[in-house]
């Protein structure tokens, strides 16, 4: 099942920061497209790597073991001023993050946050320029600090596998005017995500556990809302740490995360498990339930064959990048756009290439029915 | 009862500037400017006359006589167990048994609408161990709400609330930072305990940047003490006391992370925004 925790994780997009030689670069942008689950194209600013060329909706996970000497480079070439605060890492104040107490890294311009990851644990990272704005923009992801014995922290359980499950949301009339979402406190999301997805999005979330090792769901909260989880017993879920710290184990039913909260919960359910949890997503005003996400659950011994069906929905294409045609394997129905959610193309793509010799370099998206997303680069 | 020294633009204008030991509390209407906004406000004040900020009553210098200078009835509640509550008529007096356990912080309220909304809710402290202690009391306005208990008129709580202003200790960022009770000044090694109240209508959390903090009390989160935490809930209602220890120096903020509550009118920043201020 390792195979599987790594697959979830790579679409994550994780990076095993401390193994490599030159570390990844993260950049920030503000002319993200992301899919709601009913195929609408939504504008974002936020995080990616460098190496990707493409920001997501959370940003990439950031990986790195306990005790690790943490040098995140960040660049910003998008046009306003941006920030990483490493939210729960209990850095100094001048890799903080804050612009009035630390520094903006303005437009144009290069950084790196350096940091010692002192305690294993779920953290996350954040933009705090104007941070009621850019975080529901986008400009958040996790921070996951583990440990190279697979325990939890040092003497805790050791679980099979880390899950990172972030919960958000945002107001699409924001998103769609981030200038006109002014004055800032009616602000009333409208999309609730687990990991970016929400409703049936959420299948390719799915959680494939063993009954041997207990699975560590690293929960982090970067919404507007109070999330309450619910626990069926039959997940036999224990509270072990929050906000990167132990805490005195406990068998739980239930779990409320505030916004900026974490919590490590192990669940192992028995042989056969087919079920999954309720995440309901309440106002932190008025207490009203706006959504309830369902996060499945199922022990592995049931389909092993989805492990390969989860990969195949996405476009392939090449060259990539491309400068007069692109091309796929496969004979879809698909749609393109543009880095500013323009209807690029929308057709059957596969024997015929599609020609992008006219089209302006960047990135595009693409995404065929029913299908994850894929990204391609035009350079000319 | 705690010294707030306090520069602030005020309808009526009350400056403190020494903790005086007194054993009477007067409630007293008046108005205060708040990020752009006036409202209308009731508070506990250490004299008749009107000051911005709720006074924090330390149990320990009581019993305290309560006056009640405002035109209408008033009944007040402890938050600790058992307590009955206290029946202040308009215009008379009424005396306030402090008889609290020691290493604990609680509220005291008003339970009519007009005590609630107005704010006329602030914060009673047992002793605690001698470290510095700093208060912070959590609530949010709706500034027109206010006006209408204000002209005696009541507020149907059922209507959809949207505040427009989120303080603490009556303050919202930047001018928390000149409350000597919001604006947590130590020095590397040193330890300070923060006892938070929330008085107002929905829940708060805040997030402590560059520390976690040990949870003393979470009266809402029992199961919670002596947890380590860096965002710590405070529902509404619930009394929570950390105990911070800090380990590096430099200007630290403290703030809501429902960032609606990171606001002034709706315009960041403001709200509950505090500092750290670690001098090394
Ligand atoms: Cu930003
Ligand atoms: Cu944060």
């Amino acid at each position: 099942m390792k195979v599987l925790c790594v697959t979830c994780l790579t679409f994550l997009g994780i990076s095993f920061g401390h193994a490599q030689l030159s570390p990844p670069v993260l950049f920030s942008e503000m002319n993200g497209i992301h899919f709601l689950e009913d195929g609408t194209a939504l504008p974002i600013w936020g995080y990616g790597w460098t190496t990707d060329g493409f920001i997501t909706l959370p940003g990439p996970l950031l990986h790195y073991q306990e005790g690790d000497d943490v040098v995140l480079a960040f660049h910003n070439p998008s046009p306003e001023s941006h920030t990483i605060h490493l939210h729960g890492l209990d850095v100094d104040q001048a890799n903080d993050g804050v612009p009035s107490t630390s520094f903006y890294v303005a437009s144009g311009e290069s950084t790196t946050y350096e940091f010692v990851a002192t305690h294993p644990g779920t953290f996350l990272y954040h933009c705090h320029v104007t941070t009621t704005l850019h975080l529901t923009m986008g400009m958040y992801g996790m921070v996951l600090v583990t440990r190279s014995d697979g325990a939890i922290f040092e003497n805790g359980p050791v679980v099979n596998q880390d899950v990172p499950l972030l919960f958000s949301d945002l107001e699409m009339a924001t998103n769609l005017d981030p200038v006109g979402s002014f004055p800032f406190h009616d602000m009333r999301p409208d999309v609730f995500m687990v990991n970016g997805k929400s409703g049936s999005q959420l299948e390719e979330e799915l959680i494939w556990t063993s009954p041997e090792a207990p699975t560590a769901l690293r929960l982090a909260s970067a919404a507007y809302s109070r999330i309450r989880c619910s626990f069926p017993s039959e997940l036999n879920a224990q509270l072990w740490m929050s906000d990167g710290r132990a805490v005195p184990a406990e068998a739980i039913d239930s779990l409320d995360i505030y916004p900026g909260e974490r919590f490590t919960v192990l669940i192992q359910p028995d042989e056969g498990y087919d079920g999954g949890f309720h995440a309901e997503f309440l106002h932190m005003i008025d207490d009203q339930l706006e959504s309830t996400q369902w996060v499945q659950v199922k022990d592995n011994s049931l389909h092993p064959s989805n492990l390969i069906s989860l990969q195949e929905p996405s476009v392939d294409w090449y060259p990539n990048p491309a400068s007069d045609f692109i091309q796929t394997e496969v004979e879809r129905n698909c749609k393109v756009w543009d880095s500013w959610g323009r209807l690029m193309f929308d057709g059957l793509i596969g024997a015929d290439r599609l020609d992008v010799s006219t089209w302006p370099d960047g990135v595009y998206t693409s995404r065929a029915a029913g299908g994850k997303v894929s990204r391609f680069v035009v350079s000319h | 009862m705690g010294a707030r020294p306090l520069t602030l633009m005020l309808i009526s204008l009350s400056v403190k500037l020494t903790a005086a030991q007194v054993d009477s509390v007067w409630i007293v209407p008046g108005g205060v400017v708040l990020g752009g906004d006036t409202i209308a406000a009731l508070r506990f004040c250490d004299s008749p006359q009107f000051q911005a900020q709720n006074e924090t009553l330390e149990a320990w210098l009581g019993p305290w006589v309560v006056v009640n200078g405002d035109s209408v009835d008033h009944v007040l509640q402890m938050s600790e167990e058992g307590e009955p509550p206290i029946l202040v008529p308009a215009g008379g007096s009424s005396t306030l048994n402090m008889a609290m356990p020691s290493n604990s912080t609680h509220r005291l309220r008003s339970l009519t609408q007009r005590g609630d909304l107005l704010g006329l809710e602030t914060m009673v402290r047992g002793e605690w161990e001698d470290f510095p202690h700093y208060e912070w009391n959590l609530n949010e306005w709706d500034p027109s709400a206010t006006w209408s208990l204000a002209a005696l008129e009541e507020v149907d709580e059922t209507e959809p609330y949207v505040p427009r202003q989120f303080t603490i200790n009556d303050l919202n960022f930047p001018l928390t930072l000149e409350d000597s009770t919001a604006h947590v000044q130590t020095s590397v090694g040193d330890v300070v305990l923060i006892s938070i109240a929330n008085h107002g209508r929905m829940d708060q959390v805040l997030h402590f940047h560059g520390f976690h903090v040990e949870i003393l009390q979470a009266s809402a989160h029992e199961n919670r003490v002596g947890w380590s935490k860096d965002t710590v809930p405070v529902k509404k209602g619930e009394c929570v006391v950390v105990k911070l220890e800090t380990n590096q120096s430099g200007e630290y903020p403290v703030h809501a992370h429902n960032l609606v509550a990171v606001t002034n009118a709706g315009f960041y920043p403001g709200g509950m925004i505090t500092i750290i201020t670690v001098e090394p």
